[in-house]
């Protein structure tokens, strides 16, 4: 395999490549975690459309600016959440009714498809809401390698098992896709993708193959593992950044608008 | 003569569901040695380092780590696995961890060192193998040769006397195999034992002095590489062949006993007879 991670394609390995790279990887990922879970919260707990817009536009803009990520690769990324959300947000957006009403109507049989006040403002503050909550997310999986995640996770004292079995998931993630990419090119190369038929009974095919591999990688694996002194415990030296004062304080800064912006919104304090 | 530091007496081994896998192994590895392990696949390279390492109990025979009868109790296994490190063929099915720092640690870990121990064998291990700057990448995104060097540091860091390296070439190109022939001159030169199973005869020619040549099981020669090369009727058991030299400079003066085998022993060779 070369140097490239040009054949790294897939949406989940993007994000973990970009995790690597981030700006961010310096800083404390349980700061980090902290962070976007607690932005998250306030998005939510708000219901409302301009605080969610204003979580939106930020989150965005610190994993562009500070993460560092190419703003048209983190847009191209958000498509997916995006074309659910709209797709979802239309649902509520119009509405059934038996005769016209609100903004907008158009007659269907007997029943008119309405835009109303109410669903418009329903919509809106339900389309930000979520979308200032995917925004942390990705803040969160653009800006934090896994191991970090998952050191943070065993910090929060999750069973070791499941913190160990989080470690070989994600490593073997990486050799399986690797597997399955070089079956699919053979598979291709040999016309195993020409016609509908033929690449469903192909794709059968290499995940069986990818089967039976796991299972004969699982035993030289072991063998690799036990010939450098496995008991039956995994534990490795992870290294997680430190807590800084001044990263700290700009998450606390954050917060503080965020919860003034929400104050504001609420009428808990006039202007 | 050195104390050797690993010896195998009348090792036989039989898989669970197959054949005899290796029969009556007889092999002594002394301090800093370097040998090469030749032979088809299946011929029992494998099996054979398995054995070294302790991971396979043997049927019948003895195996002895510092003149010492290991045992199959705890204690005795977990030095072995720690003098006698492999460094397997598929670097994949070696690497753990997700970080190349936690994954040079796993062993040092296992030993149940203090973590400043721990700390201290990682960095040297990483700086030994030129990774110093790699401790916190992730292992998909390295190269087959990075990653090749990760597997040796994990090794390294175990503090062994012995490194057995299954077919450390076979992935392999050109640059990588010089690099990989550096580090296991430092290697050498830190005093540890090397063994290396290869199908690349050139290179364990340029690598060895001593070779193992395995056959359906069994040990069938062993012995100095020149004196195994210029056996025909052992070359077509083991399904060898002579150094691409050797068959070169026997092409130009045939009838000699020996010939070189590396570039520097052509060189000499051909000027003692100019």
């Amino acid at each position: 395999m070369a140097h490239g991670h040009s054949h790294h394609a897939g949406g989940m390995l993007t994000l973990d490549a970009l995790a690597a790279h981030s700006g961010l990887r310096g800083v404390s990922p349980a700061l980090k975690t902290f962070f976007s879970v607690a932005c998250l919260l306030l998005c939510v707990g708000a219901a409302d459309a301009v605080v969610g817009a204003a979580v939106a536009c930020s989150m965005i803009w610190i994993i562009w600016r500070l993460s560092g990520v190419p703003l048209a690769r983190l847009l191209r990324l958000l498509r997916v959440p995006m074309l659910f959300l709209v797709l979802s947000c239309l649902v509520i957006l119009i509405e059934w009714l038996g005769a016209p009403a609100g903004l907008f109507c158009v007659p269907l049989g007997a029943h008119w498809l309405c835009v109303t006040e109410a669903s418009l403002h329903q919509t809106a503050t339900l389309f930000f809401q979520a979308f200032g909550a995917v925004c942390c997310l990705f803040f969160l999986s653009t800006s934090t390698p896994m191991p970090q995640l998952i050191e943070v996770l065993r910090r929060c004292h999750l069973p070791e098992l499941m913190i160990e079995l989080m470690y070989l998931i994600y490593r073997y993630l990486f050799v399986l896709l690797e597997t399955q990419r070089q079956m699919t090119v053979a598979a291709t190369a040999r016309l195993g993708y020409v016609g509908w038929r033929r690449s469903v009974s192909t794709a059968g095919r290499i995940s069986g193959g990818l089967l039976a591999s796991s299972f004969r990688r699982s035993s030289a694996c072991f063998d690799a593992m036990e010939a450098r002194g496995y008991e039956g415990k995994i534990s490795f030296l992870s290294h997680t950044p430190p807590l800084h004062l001044r990263h700290a304080l700009a998450a606390g800064a954050y917060l503080a608008l965020l919860s003034l912006l929400i104050l504001i919104r609420k009428g808990g304090i006039a202007l | 003569m050195t104390e050797p530091i690993l010896q195998l007496e009348h090792i036989s081994y039989t898989y669970p569901d197959g054949p005899l896998a290796v029969e009556d192994l007889s092999v002594s590895i002394a301090k800093g040695e370097r040998v090469a392990v030749l032979g088809r696949n299946g011929a029992g390279k494998s099996t054979f380092f398995l054995l070294c390492n302790g991971i396979l109990e043997p049927s019948a025979g003895t195996v002895r780590c510092c003149g010492k009868p290991v045992t199959r109790n705890k204690k005795d296994l977990i030095e072995l696995h720690r003098r006698v490190g492999i460094v397997f063929q598929e670097a994949e099915n070696q690497i753990l961890a997700v970080t190349v720092e936690g994954e040079v640690s796993f062993g040092p870990m296992n030993l149940g060192l203090p973590l400043g121990e721990v700390e201290r064998r990682t960095a040297h291990a990483l700086d030994r193998m030129g990774l110093s700057e790699y401790g916190q990448r992730s292992p998909q995104y390295l190269s087959g040769g990075e990653k090749k060097r990760v597997t040796i540091a994990d090794i390294l860091a175990m503090e062994p006397d012995v490194i057995l390296l299954d077919e450390p070439t076979a992935s392999l190109d050109p640059e990588n195999v010089v690099l990989l022939e550096k580090t296991l001159d430092q290697l050498t030169a830190a005093g540890i034992a090397l063994l290396v199973s290869t199908h690349d005869v050139d290179f364990a020619a340029r690598f060895a002095r001593r070779g193992l040549v395995f056959s359906r099981g069994r040990l069938i020669a062993d012995g100095a590489l020149d004196s195994l090369f210029s056996r025909r009727e052992l070359l077509e058991e083991a399904g060898l062949r002579k150094p691409w030299i050797w068959q070169a400079a026997e092409t130009l003066r045939p009838g000699e006993g020996t010939y070189p085998m590396t570039m520097e022993q052509f060189a000499r060779w051909k000027e003692a007879r100019d």
